[in-house]
């Protein structure tokens, strides 16, 4: 059944740029036959090239996410539930639903931030693939460093250190010279309407929207093939907005994937390709993805 | 990926008399990265430190560390000596208080350029220079190149002993506490220059702190302790934001804003 399904995936993602539709559900026996220690690479080892299809980038399958809090009884809060769908380069997936569907979780889990229940989840990394279920954690860390950027509504820093270092930290942390490394976190802090005499500054002082874009800027300032995005516009006036989803769609050229989360933002409509929309755990589980090239 | 680490302890156990220091830790840390040792106090991680730096020698479990032209050495197995000469050119040992880590009663300039030349430095011309040349990275004014120590404030103190510990090019340091009993803006100032240097040099380290915030912004990895073992590690901001032990779900939510 697992090969199958495999099978079916590589033959729809040939002429296809988006998938069309989530993985069935396997029954549970189907899923731990999937899983198993023997179809499934060792915890964070690059996986066999076949586990993606050409040209797809991220894979979710049947993700779950059960979070126990031992110091409240303990209590169990399901956030993910039976979450499938695959991102291919150059697309933008948005993720929707109301609040409380676990749309933050979900990117959470694609960084490693959050860990799965169960499920899998599949990143591309150069010709392999790291599952991000139970990773090694040096295989994240390197994962994130080559392939992943993650944009959260919140700017967690260092206090003191200037907005245009903290912009210029994930080129240099990526071996680029540090002349170069700040001459580009300079320009594109430009584009985002961050003056240089902010620039200078630490963000502690900065308005919401100022952090907001700085933020921003930390993740759109290197060409990540895989762009994580966690309403990025929430707090963005509209021309600040614009600047956002031109970047976006310069990444999508570029043949980055990305998974954003946006909020019915009307100016995002004509950046994402297709639609994910989430519903809380426990009624009815997500449904598929829903292509605005067929449908809207 | 291919990269191995710099240091590696395997299931190191340090019994004090019938009380258990630390039971079965393993570790690993890799050039360029900084590993996180949390808990709270008698958690075991400053034994752990002790250990794995070769100051104590571990009950059981096996300490390597891989030198710069990839040797393999057995920390605890070396000759005191040998041991002695390691602990002063390649590894660095940061203390909680610098007055541990100092010597008080020679000024700023000597407690760096001494490092040098007990590491192997002939001429006192260069060990001079390069002092000067630290104490520039640190923020220490060259004019108080020879104050005793103990005129300084408690960040130019840690400032210092970083220099001390950083001027032989040390491929590993072991950091303790290192930002402890600092008042907040003097510690924001030493996070980033932490952060900056290991950055910078590529250099390894254990770090050992309390704070999670601390941990947080340093580390990219982290190991939970509790009562002498590990209990919990992982991707640092895996393990803060999505702690599973109820221990780290107590520890993270003790505190106010991390």
């Amino acid at each position: 059944m697992r090969l199958d399904r495999s099978e079916s995936v590589l033959a729809d993602a040939q002429g296809e740029c988006l998938r069309p539709g989530p993985f069935p559900s396997p029954s549970p026996g189907a899923r731990s036959a999937a899983f198993s220690a023997s179809a499934r690479p060792r915890p964070g080892q690059h996986a066999p090239e076949a586990r993606l299809a050409p040209g797809e980038m991220v894979r979710v399958e049947a993700l779950s996410k059960t979070f126990v809090l031992h110091l409240s009884g303990p209590a169990v809060l399901k956030a993910l539930e039976g979450v499938s769908f695959s991102v291919h380069a150059g697309e933008c997936l948005a993720v929707a639903g109301p609040s409380g569907s676990g749309k933050s979780s979900l990117l959470r889990c694609v960084y490693g931030n959050y860990l799965p229940s169960s499920g899998e989840i599949l990143v591309r990394d150069g010709n392999g693939a790291v599952s991000l279920s139970g990773a090694d954690p040096r295989a994240v860390l390197g994962l994130r460093l080559r392939s992943l950027a993650y944009a959260s509504q919140f700017l967690r820093v260092i206090p003191r250190v200037s907005a245009l270092e903290i912009v210029a930290e994930p080129l240099a942390a990526r071996g680029a010279p540090l002349a170069e490394a700040r001459a580009a976190a300079s320009e594109l802090l430009g584009r985002l309407h961050v003056p240089e005499r902010l620039q200078a500054l630490p963000p502690a002082t900065f308005s919401g929207g100022e952090r907001q874009r700085v933020n921003l800027a930390r993740s759109l300032v290197w060409p990540a093939p895989v762009l994580l995005l966690d309403e990025p516009t929430a707090s963005l006036d509209p021309a600040n907005e614009k600047v956002v989803c031109e970047l976006v769609t310069e990444a999508k050229r570029r043949g980055a994937a990305v998974v954003g989360i946006f909020h019915g933002r009307e100016a995002w409509s004509r950046v994402w390709d297709s639609v994910y929309e989430m519903r809380p755990p426990g009624t009815g589980g997500a449904p598929a993805p829903r292509f605005r090239g067929r449908e809207l | 990926m291919n990269e191995k680490p710099v240091l590696s302890a395997s299931r190191v156990s340090c019994l004090y008399g019938s009380k258990a220091g630390c039971l079965d830790v393993s570790l690993e840390v890799f050039p360029g990265e900084i590993l996180a040792l949390v808990g709270e106090s008698g958690s075991g991680k400053t034994t752990v430190l002790k250990a794995v730096s070769g100051q104590l020698k571990p009950s059981a479990g096996k300490v390597t560390y891989r030198d710069g032209q990839g040797l393999e050495l057995d920390v605890h197995g070396l000759s005191e000596g040998r041991r002695r000469l390691m602990l002063r050119t390649e590894l660095g040992f940061v203390h909680q208080n610098p007055r541990d880590g100092l010597n008080m009663a020679v000024s700023a300039g000597a407690n760096v350029a001494d490092r040098l030349l007990s590491g192997g430095e002939r001429s006192y011309g260069r060990a001079r220079s390069k002092a000067l040349d630290w104490l520039d990275r640190v923020e220490i004014a060259r004019d108080r190149l020879d104050d005793r120590p103990g005129l300084y404030s408690g960040g130019m103190l840690q400032r210092l002993q970083i220099a001390r510990n950083l001027v032989t090019g040390p491929r590993l340091v072991f950091l303790d506490e290192p930002t402890g009993g600092l008042d907040a803006s003097v510690q924001a100032r030493l996070l980033d220059l932490i952060r900056e240097l290991a950055a910078g040099l590529r250099l390894a380290a254990v770090l050992v702190t309390h704070d999670l915030a601390v941990a947080r912004l340093l580390s990219q990895r982290l190991m939970v302790m509790k009562e002498g073992r590990v209990i919990e590690s992982g991707v640092t901001d895996q393990v803060l934001d999505d702690p599973h032990e109820p221990y780290t779900q107590l520890l993270v939510s003790s505190i106010l804003d991390s």
